[in-house]
Parts: structure tokens; sequence; C-alpha cells
């Protein structure tokens, strides 16, 4: 098995330790086993994940009950769940952390209980592209009421805390929002990614705490970076597991008197699955660095936090791109049993194509990219 | 600070301090790997500043940088090496005569050579006073090096005679030396019964004729030995073994191949958002994708080649990005040059008499298929990483 990049001993334990869970937990037999869950997760070995490997806090600090970890090892965490498509409120957290974080203003009040488990979700027109707005209204209390709609959101049914990037007169803002809040109506979608729970959520004067700081600006376009970083990690440890399941299926199976493997017509296939994998992981290994040091005080972070939407965006839309085509390939090369419910090609498939769409496809990066690219310097 | 640190302080200061001195420029947004650099490089002035750039290159030290100080080299680890390449990736060094030498043909007289070839060969190498090629292509074998056919035989005296036709030989009208891997088992067939030999270019019997690419340029020649005498002693590594010999060559190759095609950063999709600019093609979001596509790509490559050089500087074993560079330049480049094309328009087609940058991208389009196919075909490296890499098996010989 691919060995996976680790910078440090630590990293490397990590991703071992992972490795371990995810061996014994996110079986095939697991993962089907929740397709048609209401909740979409076994709260039981969510528990473990918070107990054994620290993930519900993994990046909170220290201060506040977390493990104080940064993008890398988030990087890691995500491209191991995702290799084994093992369904948890993961990601939805971590989102909702990131937003919180970035925020600012509200750490201390929220992060402590997301250490011990409680459940993030993160949604806003901001984030997710066309379709959808939320503004936000100064009560006669003194506090803000949100009204309007986010198309997805993922875990938005599920999570007993939701964080919402809303309109002010004075630019977006990221708002709190408890599970239940009167006016928060939250309807379950059908997804195409069977091992996902999303939500539209719709916001009638609903009640919510301000978590951003509305003097600074630099929050959002971090959150989004973060949030299309953390899709394309788990789009890396898609397009892994993609190709190990394509070159295992290829030494095993004989056709015409030898293994399909010895074709070059499938042997071309894997190989270009490769340079995909080895490419989403320099860019996705990169941006994680990226978002590191754009954590540092001085010269250095403020460069990397410059550089750190463009570095994510590379990723993202090269991740996005790389695993539909892995998925895709995987299915091919398994022949008529790839296209089988009982086989796990269309699980992947279906997350591929549900990655590609969360947080902007390829198409929107590039275009951040573009306008980039034609400002004069 | 560490050694590492202090080294590459030194490094730069020196660069800092030559480039000017020196007249090297900034790198430019063409790698030079494309074929097209390499015919104007015949040129006396090219070849001699190649030279003294070189020669001032070897005085402070910074070529051979891991090979044996006891043949020229510095005797520092590839460590010390990727720091130079690091340093050294934003100026132009107009090196280029001596890359097929300190990249491919040094490498295997190091590993595979007498010490009296190492003693003879490898200063001069370094030195820029002699440069090499490497001739194992002919007509009957590209892809399949094993089909070679130049037959060397051994003579009474124990000299060798050569005859045979080689070609796709980079810079053979100016080389000194060059490696030649031919069959010296008549009987023989495949990868058995060859040999590496090391040639004297300006021996008898042998005739270069540049070959002229799709492109007009002649970077490349055909090489055909009329009874060619080779001395005993120009055997590298065993009588017979000469297919284990080549493949550290090609090896050295490809990585040398992928390596310079990553040159450059992001600098074919930053002058083709300028030249969209400058057209007010800003809006087209077509067009906008396809050079954002472009960046993506560069940007992938400058990783893909700095996860290298960091595996390397913490001393872990690269992975496979180096084969992967050249297969993904290759696509790099043939999509760089379809938003030219579509930035173009009807100019790519029809220009007007020195209109240099439409003649510069017609050349670029003219060189691409030689990218997929020189140094290894995109279908051998596809064989490659999955036969070495992913451990799929072969295609069965016939038998």
């Amino acid at each position: 098995m691919d060995a996976g990049t680790a910078r440090t001993d630590a990293q490397a334990a990590f991703r071992q330790e992972l490795r371990s869970f995810t061996k014994a937990h996110g079986t095939s037999q697991a993962v089907r086993a929740l397709l048609d869950d209401p909740a979409g997760y076994d709260p039981a070995v969510w528990e473990l994940m918070a107990k054994q490997l620290g993930l519900p806090g993994l990046i909170v600090g220290e201060e506040h009950g977390g493990s104080g970890a940064g993008a890398a090892e988030a990087v890691i965490a995500l491209e191991e769940l995702g290799a084994v498509l093992l369904p948890s409120p993961f990601l939805p957290s971590l989102l909702g952390t990131v937003a919180v974080l970035a925020g600012g203003t509200a750490v201390a009040r929220i992060l402590p209980a997301v250490t011990d488990g409680q459940r993030l979700a993160l949604g806003g027109a901001e984030l997710a592209g066309p379709g959808g707005e939320v503004s936000a209204a100064a009560g006669d209390d003194g506090g803000w009421r949100l009204t309007g709609q986010v198309p997805c959101v993922l875990d938005g049914a599920g999570a007993s805390l939701i964080l919402v990037v809303a309109g002010t007169g004075a630019g977006p803002a990221l708002f709190a929002v408890p599970a239940g809040a009167p006016g928060l109506t939250a309807v379950a979608l059908e997804t195409l990614d069977l091992t996902r729970r999303e939500a539209r959520l719709s916001f009638d004067a609903v009640p919510a705490e301000l978590a951003s700081d509305p003097a600074q600006a630099a929050w959002l376009p971090r959150v989004r970076a973060l949030a299309a970083l953390a899709v394309a990690a788990g789009s890396l440890g898609g397009i892994r597991r993609c190709l190990e399941m394509a070159t295992g299926y290829a030494k095993e199976r004989t056709a015409f008197g030898r293994t399909i493997g010895s074709f070059q017509a499938v042997k071309h296939m894997c190989a270009d699955m490769l340079v995909d994998l080895e490419c989403t992981r320099a860019a996705v290994e990169h941006a994680a660095k990226v978002a590191d040091r754009a954590d540092e005080t001085g010269p250095p972070g403020e460069a990397a936090a410059a550089e750190l939407p463009a570095a994510c965006s590379v990723a993202k839309a090269y991740a996005s791109d790389a695993f539909v085509r892995a998925a895709t390939t995987l299915i091919q090369v398994h022949g008529g049993l790839g296209f089988t419910w009982e086989h796990d090609a269309h699980l992947f498939y279906r997350r591929a194509f549900s990655d590609e769409q969360l947080f902007g496809d390829a198409a929107a990066h590039r275009a951040q990219l573009a306008a980039a690219l034609v400002v004069p310097a | 600070m560490t050694g590492l640190d202090a080294y590459r302080q030194q490094v730069r200061a020196w660069l800092a301090e030559q480039a000017p001195a020196q007249g090297w420029l900034p790198a430019g947004p063409d790698g030079s790997a494309d074929g097209s650099a390499d015919g104007a490089a015949t040129a006396a002035d090219t070849l001699a500043r190649a030279r003294r750039a070189q020669a001032a290159l070897f005085e402070a030290g910074y070529t051979g940088i891991s090979w044996p100080p006891e043949y020229g080299g510095q005797g520092l680890s590839n460590r010390e090496q990727v720091v130079f390449n690091q340093e050294s990736e934003q100026y132009d060094l107009p090196v280029f005569p001596f890359l097929i030498g300190l990249g491919m043909c040094g490498p295997t007289v190091l590993s595979a050579g007498t010490p009296e070839q190492k003693e003879r060969y490898i200063r001069p190498m370094l030195r820029g006073e002699e440069i090499w090629c490497q001739m194992f292509s002919e007509p009957g074998a590209g892809s399949d090096v094993a089909g070679i056919r130049t037959r060397a035989a051994r003579q009474f005296d124990g000299s060798w005679l050569v005859r045979g036709h080689k070609i796709w030989t980079s810079g053979a009208q100016y080389c000194d030396f060059g490696l030649l891997l031919a069959r010296s088992d008549p009987d023989s067939t495949r990868h058995a019964g060859l040999t590496m030999f090391v040639v004297d270019m300006h021996s008898p019997g042998i005739r270069i004729e540049p070959l002229r690419q799709m492109n007009g340029g002649s970077g490349f020649n055909e090489i055909f030995f009329e009874d060619v005498v080779l001395p005993p002693d120009a055997t590298v590594g065993e009588v017979g073994r000469g297919w284990h010999v080549a493949i550290v060559t090609l090896m050295n190759e490809r990585v040398a191949i992928g390596a310079g095609r990553s040159r450059g950063g992001s600098a074919m999709s930053a002058e083709l958002a300028a030249k969209a600019r400058a057209a007010g093609r800003d809006g087209d979001s077509y067009l906008m994708d396809q050079i954002a596509d472009v960046y993506v790509r560069e940007q992938v490559l400058k990783y893909l080649s700095e996860a290298v050089n960091e595996a390397v500087l913490a001393g872990r074993t690269p992975g496979p990005q180096g084969s992967i560079a050249k297969l993904f330049s290759t696509e790099l480049g043939r999509r760089g040059n379809a938003a030219a094309r579509q930035l173009a328009g009807s100019r790519a087609q029809a220009w007007e008499p020195g209109d240099a940058e439409a003649a510069r991208q017609a050349q670029q389009l003219l060189s691409a298929p030689g990218w997929s196919i020189a140094g290894g075909t995109d279908e051998i490296m596809r064989n490659i990483l999955g036969e070495r890499v992913l451990g799929l098996a072969r295609e069965p010989r016939p038998s």
C-alpha cells in the first residue's frame, strides 16, 4: 500500500493510527451497513474517533481541550477517512471548526464542546456557489436574526450547531445557530453519495450569535480556501483507493489467457491514475503546508496567507477532476463487475461526483485563479 | 544555521555575483528540452559561451557536486546538488551542450567504467572541455532498444570494428565523445550480447548527418559507423552486459528531461493571461478556463519537483514523481499550446513577416509531438509506471 507522505515522525504515527482505525472500523461491510441509516453514521464509532484519535478537536487549540494540530494533520485524517469512505461527522465538524477559528470571536464559547464530540455544520451561499442567500438583520434586542436559505449543508439536519455565512449591511459575517432554533427548518436531501447526509436549511428570522469580527474581512477567503482543501484531501484518499482497487483487480483478473493488467490498454489507464494520484498529492500537501505557514506571524506568514486561496484552488481544481477520472476508470477496469451494486466502485464514483461539486467545482476554482492571473501586477 | 543552509547562502551569493558578470539571464518560459534551442547551440559563439559557463561552474565547485572528488567532483551528497538546482533554477545557465554528458554519460561511466576511464573522462567533462552524446537508438530500435543491430566485432588484437547506423543523437555534430550501445555477439538476440562502448567522435569512419525535424530544427543527428576501430579499452562495463549499463543511462535521462521541463514556474500561464488581458479577451470564460488549467498544471509540476527535492533534502527516498514529471509535462505543453492557439486565432496559422511571437508559437506547436516521443514515448513511460511502480505484469513476449 502507498505509504503516504509524513514530514515528521508524529505525522507518520498519526497516519498509522488512522490506518489501524479504518482497517477495523471502515470496512466495506461497516460502510454499507450505514447507507440506509437516517443518521448516516455510527455514533459508537464517532465516539471512538474522539477517544482514540481526538478527531473532533484535531485542529482546536490545546487551551480548549483540542489537539492543536494543523492543516497537515487534518489533511492526513481526511485522506485516510476518504480512502475508506467511512461515514462520520468529521468533515462537517472540521469545516465548522475552521469557520469558528477563522471568525475568531466565538472560539472559547463554541470549540470546547466540539472537542467533546458536539457536531458542527457549515453553510452559506458564499461558500457553495449560486443558488441561495441568507441575510442577517440586527433585531430590537440587539441580537441578530437570519432569513433566507442555503441549498445544501453537509450534516445540516444532524449537527447540533450550524455555522452560517450571512450577509449584513457591512458585508458577510459568520453566525452560529443551534439546531432546533425557532424559524430554522432543515429538509434532508436525497444524496448522490450515499455515505453523506445533506440538508437544505431555511431561515425565517432565526436568532443567531455573531461568530466573526465585522471589522475583519480576511476570515471568509480563509474559510473558503480551507473548505475546498478539506474536500480535496478527501478526494486524494479516494483516488488512492481507486488506484489500489484497480491495480489489485488488474493483477488478479485474467482474460484471453493473461492478467488484464498485462494489456497496455488497461495498464495505461492505471498509469494515468498513478499520475493523477501523485499530482493530487503534491497539490494537496503543498496547500496544507501553505495553510500551516499562514498561521505564523510576521512577513512569511502574511505571504502564505496571501498565497492560500490560490494554493487551495489549485488543489481543489486538480483533485476534483482527478477523482472523477479515477472513479470512472475504476469501474472501466472492473468491467461488468464494476457497475454492479455489490461492488464498491459505485460508492467511490458517487463520492467523486459529490466531492466535485462541494465548495466549488474545478471550473469555479479555475475561474478564481484566472481572475487573479489577469489582475495587473 | 545548518551546514546545508550555509551551503545555500554560499551558492546564492556566488550566483548573484556571477550572473551579471557572465550575462546569465533570468530563466525564460520555455524549458530547453524541446529540441528547438539545441540547433542554435551549434553556432561557435554559443558553444564558446557554454564552455565558459561550465568552466566557471567547475572552478567554483558547482558541477559534479555529488561526484567523487578523485575525479574532479565535490564529493558532497544529493542534498547539496538539490540545493544548487533550486538556487540556479532562476537563471538561464547556458550549459545545454553539457547536459547529456553530465546527466547521462557521466553517471554511467562512474557506475560502470574502469578507474582509468573515470580518470580520463570525468574531469574534462566537468570542466566543459569535452562534450558527450549518447548513441542507443537506431532506425530499427527506438522504444525497443533491444532491437539494436549496430555490430561491434572483436578483432584479433582486441580492438573492436564497428559498423552500423545510429539515430536521434542530440548534438553529435559538436560532440567529442559518446556512449555507444552495440551488438558484440552476432548470434545474440534482444538484450543479451550488447556491449557499451565509449567512442571518440573524431574517429575515422564516423559520418554525422543532421536530421531535420518537423519543426525545422536540426538538434538531432544520424550517425553512420563505417568500419570504425575502437581500442580494446573502449568497453564500459562487461562485454555482453551493455543492456544493464544502458538502464542506468536511461533512468538518468528521464529524470533529467522531467526536471528540465519543470523550469519556469508559472511563466506560460502568466504570459497567456497578460496577452488575454491586452487583447481584451479576459472575459472569455472558455479561454480563461484553459489558461487557468495551464496555471494549475504548472503549479502541480512545480510541487512534484519540490516534493522530490524535499524528500532528498530530508534523506527520504523520492517517490515516482520524477518519472511522472515527464509524462505530465508533455501534457502541460500541449495544453499550453492549445490555449495559445485559442488566443491567437488565425494568427496561429498565418502571421506578418517578422512577427517573432507568432513564429515562436508555431515552433512550439510543431515541437509538441516530439515531446511525447523523445526520451521515452508517453506509452513507454506508462509501461514503466504500470510495471515498475504498480507491479502490473509485462506484455508476454512472442515465443
